[in-house]
């Protein structure tokens, strides 16, 4: 029996839908339908008798540019994969940036350098940073209307190529891992998301093991050759993107979330 | 012909003290010893009433200061439910001189007693502040590194502190016998067991306050000999009492013990008396339309009361009144599901026993 599903969110995405389009035999008991837009654009929709419709004409636009349709019907699908949505490591890292917890490689080292505080308030700080973001919205806006099975998918973390080009802005991944705190903040940020996620009804899926570089980056592998979400889905991203993954990812996640139906 | 009462000022007497006086500015009521400017370096420590001092001298433009402050990416609503920003350092309520005096010798030891760490469901507290972490923590071992890392910041607060607000709270405490160490709350009631043969219950009486404040000033001294102390009495009466007596004669016997010390107390030049107890409870002292500064439940104090105190207090000391200056308020804590305070409050949670038709 087939298994139909519909995968929402943010650009992210469109690693989803490359592997979807590349290996369409691959999984053939599924059927996937997308509804997604770039950046926050999912979340101006609502669920009007049944359905999930855009609340604005820009959003309509946007979902309609990045997958050729606006709108789902909630009934017609047998599970729901909100997929990135702004749930990402990188959402946590200005607690790392302020404070250091129990746990952390370097909480027993570094006293003085930044706040020390608990491994408890760093998990409720991380949750409550969770659940401000789009995909805690979107799955809190599915719950209220489908009893249907849904599931998260982790945003991945950024590119490994930053180990190389370091940009200013992703000091703090290096930080993490020159003090050996890195795996250690990967591993808080799913459980973080496991527990916000399981609260809300709803299963999340971390980012695949094989993908994770350093516990707080996405290996280049994965990387490399990501496509901008769009109806055709041709457009490359921008050589400077370190955000966005390939289809050989999407492939992975698409993986898991079979196992996980 | 002359006596001591020939040349009184107006405050001296009742009637031009109080019957004929503004009963909204009470004149001569408060004269600081001590001057408190917008660079003054305020502490603040004491029950869970001390809470408005920090934040109303905040939005004055006061430095008080805060050395265990929340992280800024932690959300405003975990900072609260963890313990940040409610006093100058994450101790949590400390509703005794014996407590303080406990914080300032450990502080002094720098050590902790790994035996005060409280169990419950698996999870680990620090039975001197069991509510700063609400979920408990992974381990004994993280509660005494954090209690370490702690007591340094304490240390550090004392060092720069130039005054240090403590509101006296309670007088009725528990004590673990075989150390001596007070605990804001009755074991058992947030985390670890009751034990009779472990735990018992101290009245503390006028003079043994006395000389634990007397004791308090000497340790604060060590720290910074420049520091001064302001003493104020928590007006919120007892949430419960073990004494055998009322409720309401046990919270007057309390509150007329803490109002005595803190009088006594204040004859050091170097400590002085906020009477924040008396411009909320005196008959005399309450609003001018009649009822008076507590809400329904008669314990907590209204936001009327306490802007009043502030009100009084913020111009004794010719700082602004600023209430519209945006400032977190002090965090909500209502593990009890009343309408009690907005403030964080350990005793509080002992309500929770309480059956609301339980026998008189």
């Amino acid at each position: 029996m087939t298994l139909r599903l519909c995968i929402l969110g943010n650009s992210h995405v469109a690693a989803l839908r490359d592997a979807w389009m590349q290996h369409p035999g691959r999984w053939p008991d599924l059927t996937l339908h997308f509804l997604a837009a770039p950046k926050d654009g999912l979340l101006h929709t609502t669920v009007q008798d049944g359905r999930l419709v855009p609340t604005c004409d820009s959003s309509r636009t946007a979902l309609l540019h990045s997958c050729g349709i606006s709108d789902i019907t909630l009934a017609d699908h047998d599970g729901f994969v909100v997929a990135g949505a702004s749930i990402c490591l990188q959402s946590i890292l200005p607690l790392y940036r302020d404070a250091r917890w129990h746990g952390l490689p370097s909480f027993a080292r570094d006293t003085d350098v930044v706040a020390s505080i608990s491994g408890a308030a760093a998990q409720a700080a991380m949750t409550a940073i969770l659940q401000d973001r789009m995909g805690s919205i979107l799955v809190s806006r599915l719950r209220a209307n489908t009893d249907l099975p849904i599931v998260l998918t982790s945003q991945p973390r950024i590119s490994a190529a930053v180990l190389r080009s370091p940009r200013p802005e992703m000091r703090l991944h290096k930080v993490a891992i020159d003090h050996g705190d890195s795996n250690a903040l990967g591993a808080n940020f799913d459980t973080a998301a496991l527990g916000l996620f399981a609260g809300l009804g709803c299963r999340f899926l971390p980012q695949p093991p094989q993908t994770v570089s350093h516990g707080v980056l996405t290996d280049l592998a994965f990387m490399n050759g990501a496509l901008r979400l769009t109806a055709a889905m041709t457009q490359p991203q921008l050589k400077t993107d370190i955000s966005h993954a390939n289809a050989l990812y999407g492939a992975l996640l698409i993986d898991q979330i079979v196992a996980a139906f | 012909m002359t006596h001591p009462y020939s040349a009184l000022p107006a405050r001296a007497f009742w009637r031009s003290g109080v019957a004929m006086a503004d009963r909204d500015s009470f004149a001569g009521l408060y004269e600081p010893k001590h001057p408190l400017t917008q660079t003054t370096r305020v502490a603040t420590a004491g029950s869970c009433f001390a809470q408005y001092i920090g934040t109303h001298l905040r939005r004055a433009g006061c430095a008080v200061l805060d050395v265990e402050p929340a992280p800024a990416a932690m959300p405003a609503s975990v900072a609260k439910t963890f313990g940040y920003g409610l006093f100058s350092a994450r101790y949590g309520n400390i509703y005794s001189a014996r407590q303080l005096l406990d914080l300032l010798q450990e502080v002094t030891a720098d050590s902790v007693d790994p035996r005060h760490v409280w169990a419950k469901d698996g999870r680990f507290y620090d039975a001197f502040r069991p509510t700063v972490e609400p979920c408990g923590l992974d381990s004994a071992t993280e509660v005494l590194l954090l209690r370490q890392r702690h007591l340094r910041k304490v240390a550090a607060l004392l060092r720069q502190t130039d005054l240090l607000i403590f509101t006296l709270g309670l007088t009725e405490i528990w004590a673990d016998r075989g150390t001596g160490r007070v605990f804001p709350v009755c074991p058992g009631v947030v985390a670890g067991q009751f034990d009779p043969t472990q735990h018992e219950l101290l009245h503390m009486t006028h003079a043994r306050i006395l000389a634990d404040l007397a004791a308090c000033l000497a340790l604060l001294k060590a720290f910074n000999p420049a520091i001064k102390l302001l003493l104020t009495v928590s007006p919120v009466p007892l949430t419960a009492t073990v004494s055998g007596a009322h409720v309401l004669t046990a919270s007057s016997w309390s509150k007329a013990i803490l109002r005595g010390v803190a009088g006594e107390c204040a004859a050091h030049p170097d400590v002085d008396y906020l009477p924040s107890y008396e411009l909320l409870t005196h008959p005399a002292a309450q609003p001018p339309g009649g009822g008076h500064w507590f809400d329904a439940n008669l314990r907590s104090v209204s936001a009327a009361g306490v802007a009043r105190v502030m009100r009084f207090f913020l111009t004794a000391h010719g700082l602004a009144v600023n209430p519209e200056k945006s400032d977190p308020a002090p965090a909500s804590h209502d593990a009890t599901g009343t309408d009690d305070d907005a403030l964080v409050c350990d005793e509080v949670l002992q309500e929770a026993f309480a059956s609301p038709l339980a026998p008189a």
